[in-house]
């Protein structure tokens, strides 16, 4: 029963600014595919499972370097 | 070679230098000129106490021998991190807005300020903590003896594990007690500790890239070393990976040391949003190197001891500078995790057992400024000495056996016992406290059974039967293999059954028990911690939180009353729902609503105290709203009495009305009746007088004379008999005589006795076939109604061919004997007074009636369970005689 505490429909921006929120808080489950893609095939410590694990790791460190600059790129203004 | 005095110059002098930099933050920190030292940079350095001398020296060890295992104790805190926004920035949120001091105070705040939780999470910590700073004086007397036994010097490395233990409590106990900071927040030692962290990157990185550029020629002739490696025969193991993955990932929420620099010493919330993705990084650039060094070391020193790779590897190739650098940065790894771990425990320490016992022993009023302030930090120091003299102790006891390598993640699973009741405080209202112990204890002992204890080894602390059979031969019990489900590896074992046993507790305890009021509140303040405080906001101004404001105006004015104030207000900002925005209106109407019950001073210091902002005393407002609803009760109670004499007040009036009602109709009565016996009275005295004064009376007037005083004794004995009788029937005293009569012969009866000879002629109407009914009643008294109604015909009906008719009808639910004559009949008006008593219609004075010949009748039928009623508009006086249909037995 309690009501919504805040808009249902917001404007462009306030869109934007809750699909990278969305984005932040999807990024565990993106970094735990990517982390557990390994044991689909590995079944040894290969240079191509090395490789594959350093690469995905810092792919992931680019993009929620990404998604954590845009956050408060777009949390400026309001503050 | 480096001698062994030069090595201990050098670690002094580099704690001197740890000292500069925290006494230089600490003044800066004191000066107000925070600066730099409160940037993200700072912040995501300080994180790296995660990095310990175990992962330090031991990630290069784990490497060869498990090959790429060794990064899932990276790739955890990795997940933990980039998912910042969902987790931690919750948990900085919280720990800003209740002053969190520890993870235990995060536990026992979240379930109504519980001393119970906080003792348990504390007690987890320090056997959790315990084993891992010995670990770290392990490490450091280690790489000291790889020193000495490349210098060939026999020292005894064992004195070198006290003097660092003893340099680390001095430090910690003048940097992490300086001051009694309400925010616990420690400048020079977070400022030192980032300082480490550059340390020990810049060290391993340095010995990573000699390793990879210099020794082995390259990225791709690396990669090559490792395809021909015995690293690459290690084994994946899907189970071991992710379970190692969510392991590293819980501890690096719930280690005590990661919560103090993570939460606590966290100066600003969007700090998380860099860290979010520098802290990874600093993983990555710590474990980038791990297998190239730990391939190197493999190939060139196969027998040599992998954990200290990071320095043979240099000093085998001559590098003194480096592997002096190396551990430099093994050093820092190990003292900076004792330092913060110390803290992190002192803290706990002293603000969940040492001071709950002090206060309760004290049972004085202490306060707040003086000598608990003073308690609490000698209860600091005295703590830290403690736990590092703990760390110690068991370091000499272990005697730094392999058995303490083993410790890390043993420690690990024994902190992610936290775990869930952390998780389920933050996210889920419903969690209990009673749940959170339930689950803490049941996790903290399985850990203690399937973990902890296995992992000194078969037959140190339990009997290798207890591994092979379980304790008195139970199987379900066997520390390796509880359930009797075999085939699991240990670690993941101990990590799956602790866990789940430790949630499902949890969560069943909690589901099936009630939270305190406390409790409620504090969920709330946790679970919709994002739903009160908008980031931009702020903290320092404080925020009344409407729902908080709900809450405690529902406890005092009901819930009905406060939704409605709310709403109403709510509906005035033009807001649907109950939270109206938190405007100086709306408090200033709920103050005055709240007054209303509680007085406006309190009132007023309630709202003012959760509009302060600054972290609400809920325990304080709890006891003004219970104070508040005794005093409500108490009113209600009055009030409920008031009523009550009001009540009987009310009855007590009518009652007084009733008898004064009796008391008129009393007098009435007796005004009659003297009027009724005075009139005969007065005749026969008349008349007797004259016939006893005159002699000479015509012997025809005796005979008169004598004949009315006769009828008028007569008349007077007839009311005095109708008295009686009115008063035995009014009484209730009469008896009746019930048995089966005919109704037809009762009225043959009655008809017969009313035949006073000499009387002017009734003519009866009968249908004699229709009275023939059987009945239950008493035929004297029902014959003398009949008697009487007859009687009263022949009386009063004026028509000159008198006439009574006199109709039986049976209905099923009763007999009704109707008596109607051809006369004139009753006034209306009079209708309704001719069964009162003396209600004889006063033109129609006849002699030989005192008029209370219907009232008698009435009375009779009443006894008799019937009625008798007035008929109007059957062209005469008809009365109609009805009688229950008793049948007969």
């Amino acid at each position: 029963m309690r009501p919504p505490s805040e808009p249902l429909f917001v404007a462009r921006r306030g869109y934007r600014r809750r699909r990278l929120e969305d984005a932040a808080r999807l990024m565990p489950l993106l970094g735990a595919i990517v982390l557990g893609t390994p044991l689909l095939w590995a079944t040894t410590t290969t240079r191509a499972t090395i490789v594959f694990v350093f690469v995905g790791w810092a792919a992931l460190i680019v993009i929620s370097m990404l998604i954590g600059r845009a956050l408060r790129h777009s949390d400026k203004p309001d503050a | 070679m480096l001698s062994f005095n030069i090595l201990v110059a050098v670690c002094l002098g580099y704690v001197a230098l740890l000292f500069l930099v925290a006494y230089l933050a600490d003044r800066r920190a004191r000066a107000g000129r925070l600066g730099w030292l409160r940037t993200p940079l700072i912040y995501t350095l300080s994180l790296s106490i995660y990095c310990t001398a175990w992962t330090f020296y031991g990630a290069v060890g784990y490497a060869a021998r498990s090959g790429l295992e060794f990064v899932t104790i990276y790739l955890g805190p990795t997940l933990v991190m980039i998912g910042w926004w969902g987790l931690l920035r919750r948990m900085v949120r919280i720990g800003r807005a209740e002053r969190i001091t520890s993870i235990a105070d995060l536990i026992s705040s979240r379930y109504g300020k519980s001393t119970l939780l906080g003792v348990v999470v504390t007690v987890l910590a320090v056997v959790g903590t315990t084993p891992y700073i010995a670990l770290q004086l392990q490490s450091v007397t280690l790489s000291f003896s790889v020193f000495l036994g490349d210098a060939g010097q026999t020292e005894a490395p064992q004195e070198i594990g006290l003097w660092v233990t003893v340099g680390l409590a001095i430090f910690t106990i003048v940097f992490g007690t300086r001051n009694l900071d309400v925010n616990e927040r420690h400048h020079g030692v977070v400022t030192a500790i980032a300082f480490e962290a550059v340390v020990k990157l810049i060290a391993l990185l340095a010995v990573g890239i000699f390793v990879v550029f210099i020794l082995a020629g390259g990225v791709g002739p690396t990669l090559d070393m490792i395809a021909a490696s015995p690293v690459q025969d290690r084994p994946v193991i899907p189970s071991r990976w992710i379970t190692l993955i969510f392991l590293s990932a819980a501890a690096f929420i719930c280690l005590p040391r990661m919560f103090q620099v993570m939460v606590v010493e966290n100066p600003e919330e969007h700090h998380l949003s860099v860290a979010g993705w520098a802290f990874p990084l600093y993983l990555f650039l710590m474990s980038l190197f791990v297998i190239p060094i730990a391939v190197m070391g493999l190939s060139l020193d196969p027998g040599g001891n992998p954990d200290l790779f990071v320095l043979t590897v240099p000093l085998s190739q001559d590098r003194q500078g480096l592997a002096m650098l190396a551990f430099l940065g093994g050093f820092s790894s190990a003292t900076s995790m004792v330092i913060v771990a110390a803290i992190a425990l002192s803290i706990m320490v002293s603000n969940h057992v040492v001071t709950p016992i002090w206060l309760s022993a004290r049972r004085g009023g202490a306060s707040i400024s003086g000598d608990v302030r003073d308690v609490i930090i000698l209860s600091r120091r005295i703590s830290i000495g403690a736990v590092l003299a703990l760390g110690y102790l068991y370091y000499r006891l272990s005697g730094g056996s392999t058995a303490l390598a083993a410790i890390g993640l043993v420690a690990f699973i024994g902190v992610a016992q936290v775990l869930p009741a952390l998780l389920g405080g933050l996210y889920w209202r419903g969690a209990t406290r009673t749940g959170a112990a339930c689950g803490l204890v049941t996790g903290f002992a399985v850990w203690i059974w399937a973990s902890f204890l296995p992992s000194f080894g078969e037959g140190a602390l339990l009997a290798s039967t207890v591994f092979s059979d379980g304790p008195f031969g139970i199987a379900m019990l066997r520390p390796t293999a509880l359930f009797a489900i075999e085939g699991f590896d240990p670690l993941v074992h101990a990590v799956f059954w602790s866990l789940a046993l430790n949630a499902m507790v949890f969560s069943i305890v909690s589901l099936i028990t009630f939270p305190s009021p406390m409790e409620r509140l504090q969920g709330v303040a946790y679970v919709n911690i994002f739903r009160h405080s908008e980031a931009a906001r702020g903290w320092t101004g404080g925020a009344a939180e409407a729902e908080d404001l709900l809450i405690m105006a529902q406890r005092i004015l009901g819930s009905a009353e406060a939704q409605s104030l709310f709403s109403v207000s709510a509906a005035e900002q033009g807001k649907s729902g109950y939270l109206p925005d938190v405007t100086p209106d709306f408090l200033e109407r709920l103050e005055r609503g709240l007054a209303g019950s509680v007085g406006s001073a309190t009132a007023h210091a309630m709202i003012s105290q959760i509009t302060g902002g600054v972290s609400v005393s809920v325990e304080d407002l709890m006891r003004v709203a219970d104070e508040a609803q005794q005093i409500l009760e108490y009113s209600n109670q009055l009030e409920t009495k008031s009523d009550e004499l009001q009540r009987t007040a009310r009855q007590l009036q009518l009652a007084n009305e009733k008898l004064m009602d009796l008391s008129v109709q009393k007098d009435g009565f007796l005004s009659q009746i003297s009027h009724e016996l005075r009139t005969p009275m007065t005749s026969i005295r008349s008349f007797s007088e004259i016939l006893m004064d005159s002699d000479n009376i015509a012997p025809e007037d005796r005979q008169r004379y004598a004949s009315v005083i006769f009828d008028e004794t007569q008349r007077l004995t007839r009311l005095l008999d109708d008295l009686l009788d009115l008063s035995v029937l009014e009484n209730g005293q009469v008896t009746l005589d019930m048995v089966d009569i005919d109704l037809r012969e009762v009225l043959d009866k009655a008809v017969a006795t009313s035949q006073m000879p000499g009387a002017s002629d009734l003519e009866i109407v009968r249908s004699r076939a229709e009275e023939q009914i059987t009945l239950r009643s008493d035929p004297d008294r029902l014959g003398q109604v009949f008697i009487n109604l007859i009687t009263n015909a022949r009386k009063y009906c004026e028509a000159d061919n008198p006439c009574l008719t006199i109709k039986v009808n049976a209905a099923s639910d009763g007999v009704t004997v109707d008596f109607i004559d051809n006369g004139a009949g009753i006034p209306a008006r009079d209708e309704t007074l001719i069964f009162e008593k003396f209600a004889r219609l006063s033109h129609e004075h006849r002699a030989g009636s005192a008029g209370l010949g219907l009232a008698i009748c009435r009375e009779i039928m009443s006894r008799l369970g019937g009625a008798i009623t007035y008929l109007p508009g059957q062209g005469g006086a008809a009365f109609r005689v009805s009688l229950p249909r008793i049948d007969a037995a």
